[in-house]
């Protein structure tokens, strides 16, 4: 599944949006969750902005997360609710923008104001 | 098969409950037979389930209904789950797989961060101190003690709950349940016992967690489900185990199964209402972080703790005047809810 896109130099989660009811997901899916419509639904980008819910800093290591490292559960500006990856300190209330590599699928959040944050999270 | 009075010829169906043997053993597609052939089971239907963490309540709610239809009499549901493998990342790794991972690839332990969000909100907003966490652990340490087949089994102060290892935000490693073997059976008849004391399903639920948010949580909705079969409120039981994958994950749980208000947890706590000879014990066999969370062996250890309740033959751990005990197991992850839940409600008959 294609999670992230660049589009004009800006990273992009690849979402949906309803033609029915407007609802919008991420990831995108094939059907609305929200209203069942027949029609597909319609690829959507969503981002780069959101706003931090909850954020948690985690201490142990797994096969792809090197210890220590945050994670939290993002509002995109656009509506759906995303966990991921945080880098340079976005608690909650924090606005910040997504960040990917699309060569790999992978994205994270950093503080909007951080125009220069592009560190990719630490992979183990 | 001792416990319930029956030989292997009397089982007319095995429900086999496991979530990582795949990932963890290689073990793929035929677990059940492997395992139940070694047993010594033979040509009976066996039915292989995996349902996250909880599949071994899964593995019970298909028994009873495979009984419920009158097709068979009694039906074995039976969980097991081997995590030590000698590489502690590759079982956490396996762990990580119980959601979408398309969703959620590279973004770490999510269970456990999502646990500790909801937590560390409720220590934000007051609800709960950093002790509470502690003191829950340390409750159901204390309750492990006392159950010969629980993992762990020497209590820890809470000074030192809350100086170990942190392992995400608020949570410390005695706090967060651990790797672990094991192995639970249930055997379900409609043919209660003709002495001593038989235990009655009043109810069985299971439900599929909610898309986008825009369902209600699947716990609430599987506890709902079953005081409505059951015909019951949360006034009316005994005793719960519930699912603590972290241990203070307790505190929602009070909240899902109605035995208090969100805003009261600490205090319901405080007041030692889930504590032994307390109003309604939880947790008496340790729950996860104590007694151990083998997987797909989880929900019907919970179930096997409930039937040793309500029996009268808990040694140590019994609660008094113990009638109705529910169980709820919980596991996966989907769009923010629990992917699965299962509730039990059971009761004691006299013969």
């Amino acid at each position: 599944m294609e999670r992230v896109r660049v589009v004009d130099g800006e990273a992009r989660l690849v979402g949906s949006r309803c033609a029915s009811c407007g609802h919008k997901t991420f990831p995108r899916r094939n059907r609305c969750p929200a209203c069942r419509a027949p029609e597909p639904v319609q690829e959507t980008m969503l981002g780069p902005g959101g706003t931090v819910e909850h954020s948690i800093s985690l201490y142990v290591s797994t096969d792809e997360s090197e210890a220590p490292y945050s994670v939290g559960m993002i509002r995109l500006d656009d509506g759906p609710t995303v966990l991921s990856r945080i880098v340079g300190g976005a608690g909650a209330g924090a606005q910040v923008r997504v960040l990917a590599d699309p060569e790999s699928d992978a994205f994270w959040f950093a503080p909007a104001a951080d125009a220069n944050a592009t560190a990719r999270p630490h992979a183990a | 098969m001792a416990d319930a009075g029956i030989t292997l010829d009397g089982i007319e169906v095995a429900y086999f409950a496991n979530s990582f043997g795949g990932l963890l053993t290689g073990q793929e597609s035929i677990r059940g037979q492997v395992v139940l052939h070694d047993a010594g089971l033979r040509g009976i239907p066996i039915v292989n389930v995996e349902n996250a963490c909880a599949s071994g309540a899964t593995a019970l709610w298909a028994a009873i209904r495979a009984v419920r239809s009158e097709e068979f009499d009694v039906a074995l549901a039976v969980g097991a789950e081997k995590m030590f493998v000698g590489d502690t990342r590759r079982t956490l790794a396996a762990l990580r797989t119980a959601a979408d991972v398309e969703t959620t690839a590279g973004q770490g332990l999510q269970f456990v961060a999502i646990y500790a969000m909801r937590l560390q909100s409720y220590l934000d907003d007051g609800t709960l101190s950093p002790e509470h966490l502690a003191r829950v652990t340390t409750k159901n340490q204390r309750n492990g003690a006392l159950n010969p087949d629980a993992q762990f089994r020497e209590p820890m102060s809470d000074e030192e709950v809350l100086a170990a290892r942190a392992v995400a935000g608020p949570l410390t490693l005695p706090m967060v349940s651990g790797i672990s073997d094991g192995a639970a059976a249930v055997v379900v008849t409609g043919q209660p016992p003709s002495d001593g004391v038989a235990v009655r399903i009043r109810a069985s639920t299971l439900q599929t967690g909610g898309v986008d948010g825009l369902d209600e949580p699947a716990v609430g909705r599987a506890v709902s489900l079953a005081y409505e079969e059951a015909d019951i409120g949360p006034e009316d039981l005994s005793v719960a185990e519930v699912h603590d994958t972290v241990g203070p994950a307790e505190f929602m749980r009070y909240v899902e199964l109605g035995l208090c208000e969100p805003a009261e947890v600490g205090a319901f706590f405080d007041s030692g209402a889930t504590g032994p000879g307390g109003r309604i014990p939880v947790n008496p066999s340790g729950g996860l972080t104590a007694r151990g969370h083998p997987v797909g062996a989880t929900g019907l250890a919970q179930a096997v703790e409930l039937l040793q309740q309500l029996r009268g033959r808990a040694g140590d751990r019994q609660v008094e005047d113990c009638r109705i005990a529910l169980a709820q197991n919980s596991g996966g992850w989907l769009d923010g809810d629990s992917a699965v839940c299962a509730v039990h409600v059971f009761e004691r008959i006299a013969a």
